[in-house]
């Protein structure tokens, strides 16, 4: 009788030393501090759309696959969230290895004003190694929704005096292309440079 | 054998702890560095000379200015092709009365605005235009970022970073004051 509860009693030990040695040598996924970036349990894929870039180039999103993307979606006539938005990407970009995998860019729901050229300079004046495309607004509404963010033009939109309601946080790929993860306002670039530093040394 | 399984459980509990004891330590990395107070720190040995200044003013003996003052007032640099800017600033009225700010006026741009800033629930942003915004007697109202600010639509040149630029605020009850922001 007491050899059986010793027996189980050892069957129990060996099955949880079992579990801690498999937990233990199982490579770790970095833990991310939720609050500054959301990573998604789950992945998902980006609508398959036809963009144009900042050069000119027809681009889809499968062309972000190779590196860490951090997206933003707005316009280059926003006077307050977008700058910002722009300048504290600067000063994520500034906080990284300089060979870093990690790229920035801005997607433009305002295609109507927003031309290659326009989007280029725009982005070039914060960091010259930004990126920027924008697409047609079927396609915006697309991609835009398959990335939970949300725009909406408010005004006349004959006029340049429109302006785009928009998401307010920064989107986050991964090198296989998909929408990992978000990160939102308000940005503090020192906490979201350390947090994509540990993503992708993973 | 089972001096061997408990090795086996023993050791890898202590994994366990270690990684935990990890994890402690990684989450403490990211807590500020230490402040260091003992410079600053009033030498209490020779209070009693000392007593009469450390002794606070009174509310009540603190001078009102009896006027409308502004601080830190800022534009946001922009890139040459964004027409668009805000501007922010700190008002404080220290006078008995509330005071509305009416307007601001610039040659900087083609049309400025008071807006506000809504963000709903799912973190969209959208502004409007508010027609004054008030400021209450012995208080300061904040235009900031991702708050009410100054909006500015069309400007003539594009800004640059360091510069300063002059605009009028206008007010209800009191004259208007032109006041200089800077451009960050
Ligand atoms: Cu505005």
């Amino acid at each position: 009788m007491l050899n059986k509860g010793i027996i189980i009693a050892i069957a129990l030990a060996s099955l949880a030393a079992g579990y801690f040695v498999a937990q233990s040598s199982k490579p770790q996924a970095p833990v991310i501090d939720d609050s500054v970036i959301f990573v998604y349990p789950q992945t998902r894929s980006l609508a398959n759309v036809s963009l144009t870039d900042m050069n000119g180039q027809n681009i889809t999103p499968a062309d972000f696959k190779g590196d860490w993307w951090v997206l933003y979606f707005g316009f280059t006539f926003c006077p307050d969230a977008c700058p910002m938005a722009l300048a504290n990407m600067k000063q994520i970009k500034t906080r990284l290895p300089e060979n870093t995998n990690i790229k920035f860019g801005l997607i433009s729901v305002d295609p109507q004003r927003d031309t290659p050229e326009r989007l280029k300079e725009y982005v070039t004046f914060f960091h010259p190694d930004f990126y920027a495309a924008t697409s047609d607004a079927a396609a915006i509404d697309a991609l835009t929704a398959s990335v939970n963010v949300v725009y909406a033009i408010s005004g006349d939109r004959s006029s340049d005096d429109y302006t785009v309601d928009h998401s307010n946080f920064m989107v986050l790929l991964n090198p296989a292309g998909k929408h990992a993860g978000i990160i939102s306002s308000p940005h503090d670039p020192e906490k979201i440079a350390t947090e994509l530093r540990k993503l992708a040394a993973s | 054998m089972r001096s061997l399984l408990l090795i086996l459980l023993i050791s890898s509990v202590c994994i366990a702890c270690e990684r935990s004891a990890q994890e402690n330590s990684n989450s403490n990395n990211s807590a500020s560095a230490p402040v260091d107070n003992s410079a600053g720190s009033p030498n209490n040995n020779n209070s009693s000379d000392l007593a009469v200044v450390d002794e606070p003013l009174a509310e009540d003996e603190l001078p009102s200015s009896g006027t409308i003052e502004v601080d830190n007032p800022w534009i946001r640099m922009v890139p040459s092709v964004s027409p668009n800017s805000a501007a922010y600033v700190s008002i404080s009225n220290g006078t008995e009365e509330s005071v509305t700010l009416t307007g601001i006026s610039s040659q900087l741009a083609d049309r400025i605005e008071i807006h506000n800033v809504e963000v709903d629930a799912a973190g969209t942003m959208s502004m409007f235009e508010i027609d004054s915004l008030e400021i209450e007697p012995d208080s300061t109202t904040v235009l900031e970022p991702s708050g009410a600010h100054i909006m500015i639509y069309g400007l003539k040149e594009p800004l640059t970073e360091g510069e300063m630029v002059t605009m009028m605020l206008s007010f209800d009850n009191q004259p208007p004051i032109p006041v200089n922001f800077s451009v960050k």
